[in-house]
């Protein structure tokens, strides 16, 4: 348990931007995200005792960050995101992506698709772990990231999965 | 290309940078919690040591209600504030109240009781303010708030149930509850154990019933009790034999969990109700 506490402030001293930039990309906006930041910081130092495995203090942490922001996005309901629901909307417009370009296509996409293209790109976790970030089972987040790589035009062959 | 492009949106991705004001920020709440953690801390282990004193009572539970029994002798047990300690100075607050039982037949027992409960007060109160000083000077515009409380849950002809709580806020909160109920008639202190028949399976009886009750409310009304097997949550899978319970104004056995033992902060304390017809073939 003390063990853990050091853990987390080691932890949280060197990962702080990374953290930061994380929530950013899920509320959109600078004080948000360093509210959900804070708020995730307590909540975690709350909940020390469930980290069972210190290895996986990034995983347990972000976890903590997604939750945090999702409800915080529900309590402010500022910010209009598209109905989190299918694609397939999405299927039909996939034409009048081709030019645009790659950033707005992302930031288009449902929360959902995009926060996979986040953490798999730009996080580096495993598919595995996002499926668990994500409270999500492994066979749709894969499903979901074939459809978004179609949808953004990356070649899978390219792209490391 | 388009891979290229996704190089360089992570290079942009990779600047992004928390500002100084955060990193001040996130330093102050681990500074403030490692204060408020002290405090809980020694309020912990005044429960503890009370834990004790209970298990080695009720080893010997004929000499509790031997003195209990004597006739002619009338109950009227009752509990009330005997000390209180409050400070609040808009960034600081602190309300520590010292709970006083009475009328129990065991004098022993209500010494006892009595004693833990002065001695838990005084280690919150001290606790608080040798980091109150601290904090103060460091951090003028810090906020933390402490309450050590109790409250009277059931209070009819056969029970009395309080809930002796320590609540700490610093941003967030957390609640730290220790139930007492105790039977009027007889002036003791009833124990989870002592509820049911000896050598029954209580403990997997009321977690089963528990469980199922989890899943059902996490369908039926969107709650998130962690039941499920995850790498970073331990799911709930069984009460502690001693795990906190009072009696309600029906006589129901009310089984409870502090915020965040079996779900996340946002629910709270929950509580659980138990069927009599859960319990009826185990029961004393």
């Amino acid at each position: 348990m003390k063990k853990n506490k050091q853990l987390f402030e080691t932890f949280i001293t060197q990962n702080l931007d990374s953290a930061y930039r994380f929530a950013y990309f899920y509320v959109k906006n600078q004080q948000y995200a360093e509210d959900v930041v804070s708020q995730s910081v307590i909540k975690a130092l709350s909940s020390l005792g469930q980290l069972r495995e210190p290895e996986f203090i990034k995983s347990w942490f972000y976890r903590i960050v997604i939750t945090t922001s999702l409800t915080y996005l529900n309590k402010n309901k500022k910010t209009v995101y598209m109905a989190p629901d299918d694609l397939d909307s999405f299927d039909n417009t996939v034409d009048a992506y081709e030019d645009i370009d790659l950033k707005e296509a992302i930031e288009k996409l449902p929360l959902k698709y995009r926060s996979i293209v986040i953490l798999r790109y730009f996080e580096g976790f495993s598919l595995k772990e996002i499926a668990m970030l994500l409270s999500e089972n492994l066979n749709t987040v894969k499903t979901r990231l074939y459809k978004v790589l179609k949808i953004l035009k990356l070649e899978m062959d390219v792209v490391d999965l | 290309m388009r891979i290229h492009q996704l190089e360089e949106l992570k290079t942009a991705y990779e600047n992004i940078k928390a500002r100084k004001q955060l990193k001040e920020r996130i330093d102050k709440i681990m500074k403030r919690h490692s204060v408020m953690k002290g405090i809980v801390n020694a309020a912990a282990v005044a429960i503890v040591v009370f834990g004790v004193f209970v298990g080695a009572l009720n080893s010997v539970p004929a000499f509790a209600q031997g003195i209990a029994n004597i006739g002619g002798m009338e109950s009227v047990v009752s509990i009330l504030t005997f000390g209180r300690y409050q400070i609040n100075d808009g960034h600081f607050s602190a309300n520590i109240v010292t709970p006083h039982i009475e009328g129990l037949l065991d004098k022993a027992l209500q010494n006892k009781i009595n004693n833990d409960f002065e001695e838990s007060a005084d280690l919150v109160i001290a606790t608080f303010e040798k980091e109150y000083k601290e904090i103060k000077e460091q951090y003028p515009e810090a906020h933390m708030g402490v309450e050590y409380n109790y409250q009277v849950l059931t209070d009819n002809d056969d029970i009395l149930a309080i809930d002796v709580y320590l609540f700490n806020a610093v941003g967030s909160s957390s609640t730290k509850h220790k139930f007492y109920t105790i039977r009027k008639k007889t002036g003791e202190l009833v124990t989870l154990p002592s509820l049911f028949k000896e050598n029954a399976d209580y403990v997997g009886v009321l977690s089963e019933y528990i469980l199922s009750e989890m899943k059902r409310l996490n369908a039926a009304e969107e709650r998130m009790f962690w039941v499920e097997a995850g790498e970073y949550i331990e799911p709930f899978a069984k009460i502690k034999s001693e795990q906190n319970f009072y009696l309600n104004h029906d006589g129901d056995l009310v089984i409870s969990f502090d915020k965040y033992e079996v779900a996340p902060g946002a629910m709270g304390s929950p509580q659980f109700v138990i069927p009599e017809s859960i319990i009826k073939e185990i029961k004393r």
